[in-house]
């Protein structure tokens, strides 16, 4: 648990640390560029190749960065569990329906699916969320589908049944809490992926747009200028590190807190 | 002489929720050819007893105490002198053959494998040893079942099939937990009658750990009952089956149906539950469910005494009837 | 009077797959009268857990009828054969697993009356949770706990509670005792004792174990592989036995007498349980049976009541010692 801590700490640094420091996110400082960290004036991690404070940027990055893979993960949790729960449970034709479904999406390259939309919708930050999250869940709803077919045949869910609990409370109430431990381990380890397929995504210039910035970009712009000025990657590159790390950590110890035996 | 003494042995568990005594000073004895039935339920430490002798209880648990194989005391010895202990001279079967038998290993492979580990003998010889051993336990066509794989085999099959490995190298122990359980009671019968034509001609020490006394009743020499962890009564079959003085033995066979007892009253049990083993009792660890009990049950834990041909921890045995 | 269900050539196949296909049940009619007490016992194989499953609808029949108070229930659509639920309710074996493992007694308990729909509100449903787990023995201090904080008796008297918390006319109880310890077993079979006669059910008890059926069962049918060997009330079923294969059922069960147990006769049915994929032509228990002769491999034997009351399916009955 100490990753959670740490997560915490990361957490509360970004939040409050942009206030800590009298440099906004796109003030050029002219008289200090680029500018290894120093406490001179105020630039903790130094600058960046046009001026702008590193500390500002690297924070903000990092509320941008989780921002977009909690929300992603949000959305492909929600879509993902509710369609594989259902086409696990419901077995047959809609289940065989739902997951052809889910099968054509995947053979879609995700790439191409993700620009389009970031094309039409433009570069928001909302958008692309939700382009990860919508192409996201298809994993999710399979996990979600096994589970729950090993979890129908369980004899609460078959007690319930006799007890005429209706089709969509049996799935609500009895099997998507007992799927919970597998799916959460999975989605901690996708907020990782996620992080890194949105700096993927910035590197190509897709993704987050001027003025905010996110850890990719920052690591993007870091790798050009990593001969002169390598705190400018170092530094966005450790912070994303230890998000990383924690986020692989953390899944294990929810599943374990979730686990009614354990408490 | 006997074949296994075991004397105050005590399992203790170490485990998030505190220490737990699964067995606690339990002392008894085998002899070479005659059976010993351990009577528990849930809880008992009947099971752990026996695996702490053969020094396969959980990483977490540790025994002390004494269990001597035909002198040579097994809780000092190393993994590697157990293994050469476990299949030779002390053997082991369990509950559920489907999980103790590898599924994607032939049955003769398997069976060759224990020969040729402890027996040195080439994989010829060890598989026609095998078949041997197969006919032993009654097993039609022994060449043919050796190149099965276990699922190919009903319940009954596979359970002979254990006690052939069991006694593939004719061991002075032969410990079997719960062997029956999970069969149906026409090959339940079967496979008893089996167990006992096999240790009587190989004269071997039989432990039979059970939940159901008729089993006992009809394969058993002599019995120990157990609760939470302690023998509470032990001695002949006829004795504690036959006229039991312990109140627990005593609830135990009035909870038991039979076939030809009256249908009114009906059986009572014992009321409550089986006892949490983390749970550590200063007086009798039974006196919650007993309906004989008093202060001084509360206060001083009873020990083992003889009375009546037989042992039992009690301050107040019943009167036999 | 027309009994409260009736079971009329019920026959359940399992598809195993393109080739294989199981037949689980065999033409297999039935009836339970209101208030009547149904055994249903035989071995692994025989189609008792099935059967059950057919009465509370969670097995659809190949063929055959279910009937519920006079009114067809098995081809109803879904929505439709909800609101027959109420009075056929079911207790499974294991009470850990028949118990969501994240859901309190209570809330377990309780469901049934919620999703019912009677326009009851949060407190009357509470009210009544409360009422019914006080009948079967289990305090209000335990509402708020998880099933693997309970021991395996309370569980199942838990599970017994939700069962009749709708108040239905039918019990359908799979091996409810089987999982539990023997001092455990007594108490929840005098508990279903008491309920049977208080709320006026009906039951169909299902087990393996003959002596606990004996206890609470008016009248006996006895299944192999899927068919009915004999029906007869309990007390002819048990002292006057006439299929073979029931002999050999009661012949093989330990009794927990040293004395008796070690009198008896061993039980003359040799080999195991044929394969369900492919079971023998004419009588199924015909390469076990002592008696059997040419004509049991060409004629299946037909269920006949041979005397009042009491049906056998066997050619040689009436060779009965």
């Amino acid at each position: 648990m100490a990753c959670g801590v740490v997560l915490v700490l990361l957490v509360l640094l970004a939040l409050v640390g942009p206030a800590l420091s009298p440099w906004a996110i796109d003030a050029i400082d002219w008289e200090y560029f680029p500018g290894p960290p120093t406490s001179a004036n105020a630039h903790w991690f130094g600058t960046d190749a046009s001026g702008r404070d590193l500390f500002v940027r690297v924070l903000f990055g990092v509320r941008i960065s989780l921002l977009v893979a909690l929300l992603a993960t949000a959305v492909s949790l929600a879509i993902g569990v509710t369609w594989g729960a259902t086409a696990g449970y419901l077995g047959g034709r809609i289940d065989e329906l739902m997951m052809r479904f889910v099968d054509v999406l995947y053979a879609l390259p995700y790439m191409f699916f993700v620009i389009i939309l970031t094309v039409i919708f433009g570069s928001n930050i909302f958008m692309i969320f939700i382009a990860i999250g919508a192409v996201g869940w298809l994993t999710m709803a399979r996990i979600v589908r096994g589970q729950t077919l090993a979890l129908r045949h369980r004899e609460f869910v078959e007690a319930a049944v006799v007890a005429g609990v209706p089709t969509h409370r049996i799935i609500a109430r009895h099997v998507v809490p007992n799927v919970i431990g597998p799916v959460i381990v999975y989605a901690t380890l996708t907020i990782p992926q996620i992080i890194l397929f949105e700096s993927f995504l910035s590197f190509l210039g897709l993704g987050v747009q001027e003025p905010l910035t996110s850890l990719g970009k920052l690591i993007a712009e870091g790798a050009t200028e990593m001969e002169t000025s390598p705190w400018m990657l170092i530094i966005p590159a450790a912070f994303l590190a230890t998000l990383l790390f924690c986020f692989n950590f953390i899944g294990d110890g929810l599943r374990d807190a979730l686990d009614p035996r354990d408490r | 002489m006997a074949m296994l003494e075991v004397e105050a042995l005590n399992v203790l568990f170490t485990t998030p929720q505190g220490k737990v005594a699964a067995v606690r000073d339990v002392s008894l004895e085998v002899v070479a050819g005659e059976c010993l039935g351990i009577v528990g339920e849930s809880g008992s430490g009947k099971s752990q007893l026996f695996l702490a002798c053969l020094g396969l209880i959980a990483p977490n648990g540790r025994a002390s105490g004494s269990a001597r194989l035909d002198g040579l005391e097994l809780l000092d010895l190393d993994e590697r002198a157990l293994q050469r202990v476990r299949g030779a001279r002390a053997s082991m079967i369990f509950q559920d053959p489907m999980s103790a038998l590898t599924p994607h290993m032939r049955i003769g492979d398997q069976l060759a494998e224990v020969l040729t580990t402890h027996r040195a003998l080439s994989r010829r010889q060890a598989l026609a040893r095998a078949a041997e051993v197969l006919s032993l336990v009654q097993i039609q066509e022994p060449e043919r079942r050796l190149r099965q794989y276990p699922h190919e085999l009903s319940g009954g099959m596979r359970q002979r099939v254990m006690i052939a490995m069991a006694i593939l190298c004719e061991p002075e122990l032969l410990i079997a937990d719960e062997p029956t359980t999970a069969l149906d009671v026409t090959v339940q019968a079967q496979i008893l009658d089996l167990l006992r034509t096999l240790t009587a001609q190989l004269n071997t020490a039989l432990v039979l750990i059970t939940h159901d006394l008729g089993v006992v009743a009809g394969l058993a020499d002599r019995v120990a009952v157990m609760y939470a962890g302690r023998v509470v009564e032990q001695g002949t079959v006829a004795d504690v089956l036959g006229a039991p003085t312990h109140p627990y033995t005593c609830g135990l066979l009035d909870s038991v149906p039979h076939l030809r007892a009256a249908l009114e009253p009906l059986p009572i049990g014992i009321p409550g539950q089986p006892p949490d083993a983390t749970v550590v009792t200063s007086g009798c660890a039974f006196v919650e469910r007993c309906g004989y009990g008093d202060a001084v049950c509360r206060v001083e834990r009873p020990v083992l005494r003889p009375l009546a041909g037989r042992e039992i921890a009690c301050h107040h045995p019943r009167s036999q009837h | 009077m027309r009994p409260l269900l009736e079971l009329e050539r019920i026959t359940v196949d399992f598809e195993l797959g393109r080739r294989a296909r199981l037949r689980a049940l065999d033409e297999v009619t039935l009836h339970v009268d209101a208030g009547e007490t149904l055994g249903v016992v035989g071995e692994s194989g025989c189609g008792k857990s099935t059967l059950g499953r057919v009465v509370v609808g969670l097995v659809r029949p190949t063929s055959g009828t279910v009937t519920y108070a006079g009114t067809r229930i098995d081809c109803l659509p879904p929505r439709e054969f909800r609101r027959w639920r109420k009075h056929l309710q079911i207790v499974f074996q294991d009470p850990f697993t028949s118990l969501d493992p994240r859901m309190t007694i209570a809330a377990s308990v309780g469901e049934p009356l919620g999703s019912f729909g009677s326009g009851e509100n949060a407190a009357a449903i509470e009210e009544r949770t409360v009422a019914i787990l006080e009948r079967v023995g289990l305090g209000p201090s335990l509402l708020g706990r998880y099933p693997h904080e309970l021991s395996g008796g309370q569980c199942q008297r838990a599970a017994i509670a939700r069962a009749l918390i709708l108040q239905p006319d039918l019990v359908v109880c799979d091996e409810p005792v089987s999982a539990l310890d023997v001092s455990v077993q007594a108490q929840i079979v005098r508990l279903l004792a008491e309920l049977k006669t208080e709320f006026d059910l009906s039951l169909m008890f299902i087990s393996h174990n003959l002596a606990v059926v004996r206890l609470l069962s008016e009248r006996v049918l006895v299944l192999y592989l899927g068919r009915r060997m004999e029906l007869a009330p309990r007390e002819r079923l048990f002292t006057r036995p006439l299929h073979p294969y029931t002999r050999a059922l009661l012949a093989s069960v330990p009794v927990a007498d040293p004395a008796v147990e070690r009198a008896r006769e061993r039980p003359n049915v040799g080999g195991e349980l044929p394969s369900p994929l492919s079971p023998p032509s004419g009588c199924v228990f015909r390469t076990r049976c002592p008696l059997a002769i040419d004509r049991c491999a060409r004629e299946r034997p037909r269920l006949e009541e041979v005397e009042p009351g009491h049906w056998v399916a066997c050619h040689r009955w009436a060779e009965a010692p």
